[in-house]
């Protein structure tokens, strides 16, 4: 056997080895959340931030912070959420968007700005009330089709998902076309290419309890979907209920999904590329995976924003380029460095 | 008794696979169940090991039915090795092990040194310590087969079911594998349930035999009152030529 192509790790997780796996990935966040309200097209001072009233403090807190702490959640739960369907649909190419939840959220997006409602919903605008809807109800619908005598099988799954993106594609399109004008289609494309600009400290503050206790609930669900790798047989075997584990992932994934894509659109890549960079540099391992990639995740997208709203400063790229363009190279580099297969 | 199975039927949608199947199995026991293709011995197995839900009459696993028993309390007792096993994710030799500490789990994130014990013991059982530290999808298919069972032996089970484990390997690993499962069962007691096409080989540590066709036992006993050349016929449809092994077992000689 040639020896190169791995690195030999311990099996078990000790407290230990989780600060020196994790640790890195939350100091990564860490010093991104220090570093990034100091970049932008204006040159602010702490000094003049912390004066008060000054110019330099209303970019610092209105303009930049919600925007970075957001868009840390936002990366987060994207990167989580592509690790719990990874590991359920036993998948690597599995996303945050497979199973429908951004067409669908993106569908209800467009329908609302179609009828031109101007409502806002306990502080929430209708778009977002619209997007939140439409991916609850594509994670029914899809949960709906694929059921069948009290399981959830992971093809059909898959298969009811894909076929949800289309339809969804579709009448999205259909839209577009048949009914709205320019400002309304400017509106539209503009939601789906995502982004974390616009968002409010309330915005916050009604997501993020939600998002942690989410994330925390899920890693309890962790050490379950190792065995899950090796078949459903095999995880049943070591006695894992896996149906049971495989709807708690399905929901909570899709749930943080919904959430985020409610409010910034759709944001691609970072549930991809996030997990899997992590899986080549710490392991396979979903308990170092989940709050790994929830930091990882969260430092990764606001850095990409960061470069979407200062590369061409004034005008911004949207987001999901960034990610790409950024992602994507690093991720190639990874995959090459490691001699033999992935997967 | 270990297992009491009584009137057994199961059906995948519309066929029937095990058809009214009665059969006790002692603590203990080296069982082989060999039958030709389609005859419902992996589905038997299956049942066995709690995987297969929906079928009529009874699967009774120490005196209480298998459907009562929740996973985990199952898992400590039953442990079930297939004929292959694939992984999506880079695991390495020793997770994969250490996945069979499962049922055992105390804290939700963290392993134990006993976990950590368990595995090492189960990879000297399994001639497997070299492997430490390799991916699971670069290893050979004999010793990808061995590190199966030792995260089987993680789970420190009274009962191993196999299903046609050594199917995928070449004739060395086939006769350590089974050596390695005699061993299991003479010395630590183990009851060892394998279903398997090698005949040969089973019938060598097997201290009993049972043949399925078409979901019903057709015969059992121990290999002299199995392996006769009536009796294969009627399992298999084939003519074979039984000889005398050197140490006294009998071998099949399949001819046509």
């Amino acid at each position: 056997m040639d020896d190169s192509s791995y690195r030999p790790r311990k099996a078990g997780l000790t407290p230990a080895r989780f600060l020196v796996t994790v640790g890195p990935c939350a100091l990564f966040l860490g010093l991104v959340l220090l570093i990034t309200p100091w970049i932008g097209s204006a040159g602010i001072t702490w000094a003049r931030v912390w004066e008060g009233l000054s110019p330099d403090r209303e970019i610092f807190l209105i303009a930049r912070l919600p925007r970075i702490l957001f868009g840390a959640l936002a990366g987060g739960s994207l990167a989580v959420a592509g690790v719990l369907f990874q590991a359920i649909l036993r998948n690597a190419l599995a996303t945050p968007f497979t199973l429908g939840v951004s067409s669908g959220s993106s569908f209800g997006a467009v329908f609302a700005i179609w009828l031109g409602l101007d409502i806002v919903f306990f502080g929430i605008p209708i778009v977002s009330v619209a997007a939140f809807a439409g991916a609850l109800f594509t994670i029914l619908l899809v949960f709906l089709i694929a059921r069948s005598r009290h399981a959830l099988p992971t093809f059909t799954l898959l298969l009811a998902g894909v076929t949800l993106n289309f339809v969804f594609a579709a009448l999205i399109l259909f839209i577009h076309f048949a009914a709205a004008d320019f400002n309304e289609s400017f509106l539209m494309v503009r939601w789906m290419m995502g982004g974390v600009s616009d968002v409010s400290y309330s915005m916050i503050a009604k997501t993020a309890p939600l998002i942690v206790v989410s994330v925390l609930l899920l890693l309890a669900y962790a050490a379950q979907l190792n065995p899950l790798a090796a078949g459903e047989d095999w995880a049943t075997t070591r006695g894992v209920n896996v149906e049971h584990l495989k709807r708690v992932c399905y929901v909570g994934g899709s749930l943080l999904t919904a959430t985020i894509t409610a409010v910034t659109g759709p944001i691609g890549f970072v549930g991809l590329i996030v997990p899997h960079s992590l899986r080549l540099i710490a392991g396979p391992d979903h308990r170092i995976l989940i709050p790994g990639a929830f930091f990882a995740g969260g430092g990764f997208l606001v850095l990409c924003d960061t470069m979407a709203r200062t590369l061409f400063a004034p005008t911004e790229i949207p987001v999901g380029v960034i990610t790409a363009l950024l992602g994507g190279p690093f991720f190639i580099v990874l995959l090459k460095q490691r001699k033999g297969d992935l997967f | 008794m270990t297992y009491v199975i009584d009137n057994l039927s199961f059906a995948y949608s519309q066929s029937r696979v095990v058809e009214s199947l009665s059969l006790s199995i002692k603590a203990g026991e080296f069982l082989a169940i060999i039958g030709p293709n389609g005859a419902g011995k992996s589905t038997l197995l299956k049942l066995m090991a709690g995987l297969l839900s929906g079928f009529q009459g009874s699967v009774n696993f120490m005196g209480k039915s298998i459907v009562d028993y929740k996973p985990a309390e199952l898992a400590r007792k039953v442990a079930f090795v297939p004929q292959e096993t694939h992984v999506v994710f880079p695991f390495t030799v020793d997770e994969m092990i250490l996945m069979g500490r499962m049922p055992y789990r105390q804290s939700f994130l963290f392993d134990t040194e006993t976990d950590d014990q368990f595995v090492r013991q189960a990879m000297a059982l399994t001639q497997t310590e070299h492997l430490t530290g390799k991916l699971f999808a670069e290893i050979s298919g004999g010793e990808r087969q061995r590190v199966v069972l030792a995260s089987a032996l993680a789970q420190t089970p009274e009962v191993l079911l196999l299903d046609e484990p050594t199917v995928y390997l070449d004739l060395k690993h086939q006769i350590q594998f089974y050596e390695i499962l005699a061993r299991l069962n003479t010395r630590q007691h183990m009851t060892v349930v394998a279903v398997t096409h090698d005949i040969n080989l089973a019938s060598r540590h097997a201290g009993r035999l049972i043949a399925i066709r078409e979901g019903v036992i057709v015969t059992e006993g121990t290999s002299d009152q199995v392996l006769t050349a009536e009796k294969l016929h009627e399992i298999f449809g084939i003519t074979a030529d039984i000889v005398e092994r050197p140490d006294g077992g009998r071998f099949v000689i399949p001819s046509a």
